[in-house]
């Protein structure tokens, strides 16, 4: 619950603070950011750091308390010709951890609207050798994603919907290994973000997170058996470097 | 233009966060799960043990394959004796049905099919359509088939399944004790059982589900009661809306009875008084009180309500043997358990290490399953006269791979049906 009010305190602070829509901006928000889909130079390269919050659901997760770790996202994006982008991203819970790589391609209707639609392949692996468990997990998952953003310019705002599917999942538990009977269609995400420069070029970002899975994968080591979607909401805080 | 644009700066930011807030609270994860009921029921004749046992064994589906999988394995509960369950396998699925000899002409039954894994279920009736004279008689074996129907929700629709008797199930199954235990009697969850978790009511239904054994938890009320309950605090997933809020072990048992409805409507009951149901009112032949911290509090009354009722569970007459053991989960519990005079004669499961079994005495180890199958310490512990029970294992995979490569003497499971798919399909 602590852990909550900090949350709670430093997104106000960000808010009021940090964008302050007053402030002098050096360049657009879409020079500067990781989430809106905005084109960059041939082979620029943008890095981000996110942090997550997830609330999950009760009625499953019965033992979510006892292993619970902070989920941290790092992002890469590099520009290529033609307005494409290449993306790798590394989303780890230290004992879970997701290394995606994909590409995008973006649209600019005008200078404000912009789009872009992509699609990332990602391998999971999990680890846990305390608490109780022996145990591992891998699997793989691709994404295809599309994203509609409005730059304000000094403000951006990007909705991204995702489709999650999973291609193959494997649990090791001791020295036992089973393949987890998971429909290969897992659900979708959709998230909106809202962007703002942070400090010099660089930018902040905060994003709501709705995920409508079956399958959670930071959550592996409390993987629900009901065959059934749950919403999950994540809270995300991103920094571009 | 400027205007607009700095206006629309200052709200967005509110805009965004305001509409975040109500999305990470608008979002819920409840199942309307229904349990549906026949309106009528026509009046059978009950079947004895022997009719009963000459119906139990393995079937292949030969209609309805796609719903319900390629095998079925029919089984009587004991103790409640027209009760009859079908695990099927598929979806976590089985059926619960009652019945018996309908004007010597057939055995009917009728009851409900459901998938344990969602909230998918129907009612279903049938009739044996051959075999009735060997089932009722013993005589004239020449198979058993059952044609029924099943349906969606309250409908009985018009599905057809049938049923053929392909052996019976292997008799040194049902010897060995191996213990499907119930994971505190949730289903996975309070909404997929018609009972909630941790009460009489649910110990009364549980073997319909195919449990044999049951985990339920206990806590120490402020006023040195122990009850049952899982979680924390008092919240949704297990109470009704009420004025109790926070963790209950701030309320004295009279106030958590009086004012707190579990979400079925039941009370929160004391462990004295499910046990004593679990004992005079089931065949339930082990029973794993899982000791939650504040259990700490009074750990010698728990200790003596459970040897009382282990004592009491295996002196009636007409009742099999049952094992009732208090579950030692943290080092704290441990340092206070063995503080109690003749702590060694107090039933008690360790969930530590097995060095900590043999520090406190106890008859029964229980590792966690995601430490795998462990089978040297296993073996080492069962030479010593020790059981070993695994918890809680819900995944299909490992249930399996547990049951038929591992050497434990039983598992804890939300799907105790499925286990016992498993485990009498050998």
């Amino acid at each position: 619950m602590k852990h909550n009010y900090f949350l709670k305190f430093l997104f106000i602070f960000i808010l009021l603070v940090a964008l302050n829509p007053n402030s002098s901006f050096g360049q657009d928000i879409d020079k500067s950011t990781t989430e809106f889909p905005a084109s960059m130079t041939p082979y620029e390269w943008r890095l981000s750091l996110g942090y997550s919050a997830i609330k999950l659901p009760e009625d499953v997760f019965l033992e979510a308390a006892s292993v619970k770790f902070p989920l941290f996202k790092f992002a890469a994006v590099m520009g290529l010709p033609s307005n494409f982008l290449l993306e790798g991203k590394v989303n780890t819970e230290l004992v879970t951890n997701q290394f995606v790589l994909g590409g995008r391609w973006v649209y600019a209707f005008d200078k404000n609207w912009h789009a872009d639609v992509g699609l990332s392949i990602a391998y999971l692996y999990g680890q846990l050798k305390q608490f109780g468990y022996n145990s591992k997990i891998s699997g793989w998952y691709s994404y295809p994603s599309v994203a509609l953003g409005y730059d304000f310019g000094n403000l951006a705002l990007t909705f991204r919907g995702t489709l999650s599917f999973i291609n193959s999942l494997q649990s090791t538990s001791g020295t036992t290994t089973v393949d987890f009977a998971v429909e290969r269609a897992n659900g979708f995400y959709y998230r909106i973000t809202l962007e703002q420069r942070f400090y010099k070029n660089t930018t902040v970002g905060i994003g709501f997170q709705m995920n409508y899975v079956k399958f959670y994968y930071p959550e592996w080591l409390m993987f629900p058996t009901f065959d059934r979607y749950y919403w999950i909401p994540e809270f995300q805080l991103m920094f571009s470097l | 233009m400027n205007r607009i644009r700095k206006k629309i700066l200052y709200v967005l930011p509110v805009v965004v966060f305001v509409a975040g807030i109500l999305f990470l609270n608008s979002c819920s994860n409840e199942l309307d799960v229904l349990f549906p009921e026949w309106s009528y029921a026509p009046p059978t004749i009950a079947l004895n043990a022997d009719q009963r046992s000459r119906m139990e064994g393995i079937y292949s589906v030969e209609q309805g394959s796609d719903q319900f999988g390629s095998t079925v394995i029919l089984q009587w509960t004991t103790k409640q004796k027209n009760y009859l369950s079908v695990y099927t396998g598929k979806n976590f699925g089985y059926f619960v049905m009652q019945g018996g000899n309908l004007a010597d002409t057939t055995v009917y039954l009728q009851g409900f099919w459901r998938y344990q894994s969602n909230a998918q279920t129907g009612l279903t009736q049938m009739r044996m359509t051959q075999g009735t004279d060997y089932v009722l008689t013993g005589i004239d074996s020449s198979g058993i088939t059952f044609v029924g129907n099943w349906g969606e929700g309250q409908g009985t629709g018009g599905n057809t399944v049938v049923f053929k008797y392909v052996r019976p199930i292997k008799p040194e199954l049902l010897q060995i004790k191996y213990y499907r235990i119930s994971h505190h009697g949730s289903g996975g969850g309070p909404e997929y059982l018609p009972q909630t978790e941790n009460t009489s009511e649910i110990c009364r239904i549980i073997e319909r589900y195919g449990a044999n054994g049951i985990e339920i938890d206990v806590r120490i009320s402020a006023d040195g009661v122990p009850y049952m309950y899982h979680d924390n605090t008092l919240n949704p997933r297990l109470v009704q809306k009420g004025s109790m809020v926070g963790e209950s072990e701030n309320y004295t048992y009279k106030e958590l009875n009086s004012f707190v409805r579990l979400i079925h409507g039941e009370r929160i009951p004391k462990l004295d008084d499910i046990l004593k149901t679990i004992v005079n009112e089931t065949s339930l032949e082990f029973v794993y009180v899982d000791c939650k911290p504040s259990a700490i509090n009074n750990l010698g009354e728990i200790a003596s309500i459970v040897t009382k009722w282990d004592s009491i569970g295996n002196n009636t007459p007409g009742r099999d043997s049952i094992q009732i053991y208090m579950a030692l989960t943290t080092d704290d519990l441990i340092n206070a358990f063995v503080q109690l005079p003749d702590y060694q004669d107090i039933p008690s499961i360790n969930e530590l290490t097995t060095d900590d079994v043999l520090t406190t005495g106890s008859e029964v180890w229980s590792p966690r399953w995601t430490e795998g199958t462990q089978n040297s310490d296993v073996a080492s512990l069962q030479a010593q006269g020790k059981q070993v029970i695994c918890w809680t294992v819900d995944i299909p995979g490992f249930m399996q791979s547990y049951l038929f490569d591992g050497l434990f003497n039983g598992m804890l499971t939300d799907y105790p049906h499925l286990l016992a798919y498993y485990y009498y399909g050998q």
